[in-house]
């Protein structure tokens, strides 16, 4: 049988068709051996089907989904509290590191070297405060980036191991 | 209220009243409850599943089409969605089917009306469909509940689903197929 002749018997048998349109194919059906069989087929797998009984859910249902509406209304209009403290960190951080500038500025020329150093055209490009700030900064990057693989490869062992 | 039509009730719950969503739940509860007990095989899943159906549309109210839109088809639509989300993770997939040989044991027999043993090969015969539906794919037992449980037309699952309705009937057929290869002949 071809599945066009399937897909005419599938409407039939779940009223999908007009009345000219079943008659044409009960007609066929009486001369079709064919397609009474996949008629009965489908049929048989209706009966099958329908011994699956339709169960009830928890009486209390309703009850329990008006009572999450209000705490997702919640969570998806109440916004989260606005924490300060990450503006304080960098605050700190910004200020301990101008500090830290200032003193290692200070220390430096204090140094017998420095009224020579100072003639380093770095220094007089960048101020003396500014070439601190750059050695300092450098390091900070220097150490950094060597440290980055060894703390890479040492989290991702963690994870391994968890 | 309770004459309201679907759409009315839903132009209500838009305004946040709880009584015209508790006529759309009534009306829509069972159905909705035995497509998804039927989807996953599993009461618990189904009664969880349920309420993540009704409280997403409380929340999506707003885009339902109060103009031209089938609110059942929307319903659905919305369940299957989350049914389909639920069974594809992978915690359920192994255990949904042995889940499903306890879903007719808190039946209770009448002793009046049915003899124990009819009532066993009841159970039994109600298993061995439900096992039936639930080793076909995924795809193949949606077109069966829709169709033969929910008694959709092809031509509102294929609105459903995105599925040209020629694609839905193939897949019909191929279920039909499995099932009858899966069912022994005696128990039809």
């Amino acid at each position: 049988m071809s599945h066009e002749n399937k897909d005419t018997l599938l409407a039939l048998f779940y009223h999908e068709v007009t009345l000219p349109e079943a008659q044409k194919i009960r007609e066929h059906l009486a001369d079709c051996e064919d397609c009474r069989k996949y008629m009965h087929l489908l049929n048989q797998m209706d009966s099958a089907l329908n011994q699956w009984p339709e169960a009830n859910p928890l009486p209390d249902t309703f009850d329990r989904i008006l009572a999450t509406i209000p705490e997702r209304w919640h969570a998806s209009h109440v916004r989260p509290a606005v924490s300060a403290r990450p503006i304080f960190n960098i605050a700190f951080a910004m200020v301990a590191i101008l500090l830290l500038i200032y003193f290692v500025q200070s220390r430096m020329s204090q140094l017998p070297f420095w009224p020579a150093f100072e003639q380093n055209w770095l220094v007089q490009t960048l101020g003396s405060y500014g070439f601190v700030a750059l050695v300092f900064f450098g390091l900070g990057a220097f150490i950094t980036l060597a440290l980055a693989p060894i703390l890479y490869f040492d989290l991702n062992k963690r994870t391994l191991h968890i | 209220m309770e004459k309201s039509t679907d759409a009315e009730l839903m132009g209500q719950v838009l305004k946040k009243n709880t009584r015209a969503f508790k006529i759309l739940y009534s009306r829509y509860e069972m159905r909705v409850y035995n497509f998804i007990l039927r989807y996953t095989g599993n009461k618990e899943i189904a009664q969880d599943l349920l309420q993540e159906t009704f409280t997403r549309v409380w929340f999506a109210a707003h885009l339902f089409n109060l103009e031209t839109g089938n609110f059942r088809g929307w319903l659905y639509t919305i369940a299957l969605n989350i049914a389909r989300n639920e069974m594809s993770r992978k915690r359920y997939a192994y255990d949904y089917a042995e889940v499903s040989t306890i879903a007719f044991k808190d039946e209770p027999v009448n002793p009046r009306t049915e003899e124990p043993d009819a009532a066993v090969e009841r159970a039994d015969l109600q298993n061995a469909i439900s096992q039936a539906l639930l080793k076909l794919s995924p795809l193949l037992r949606e077109i069966i509940i829709l169709k033969h449980y929910q008694q959709l037309k092809f031509k509102e699952i294929a609105e459903m689903t995105k599925t040209p309705e020629g694609t839905l009937k193939a897949r019909f057929h191929r279920a039909i197929a499995e099932l009858k290869e899966l069912l022994d002949p005696r128990e039809l």
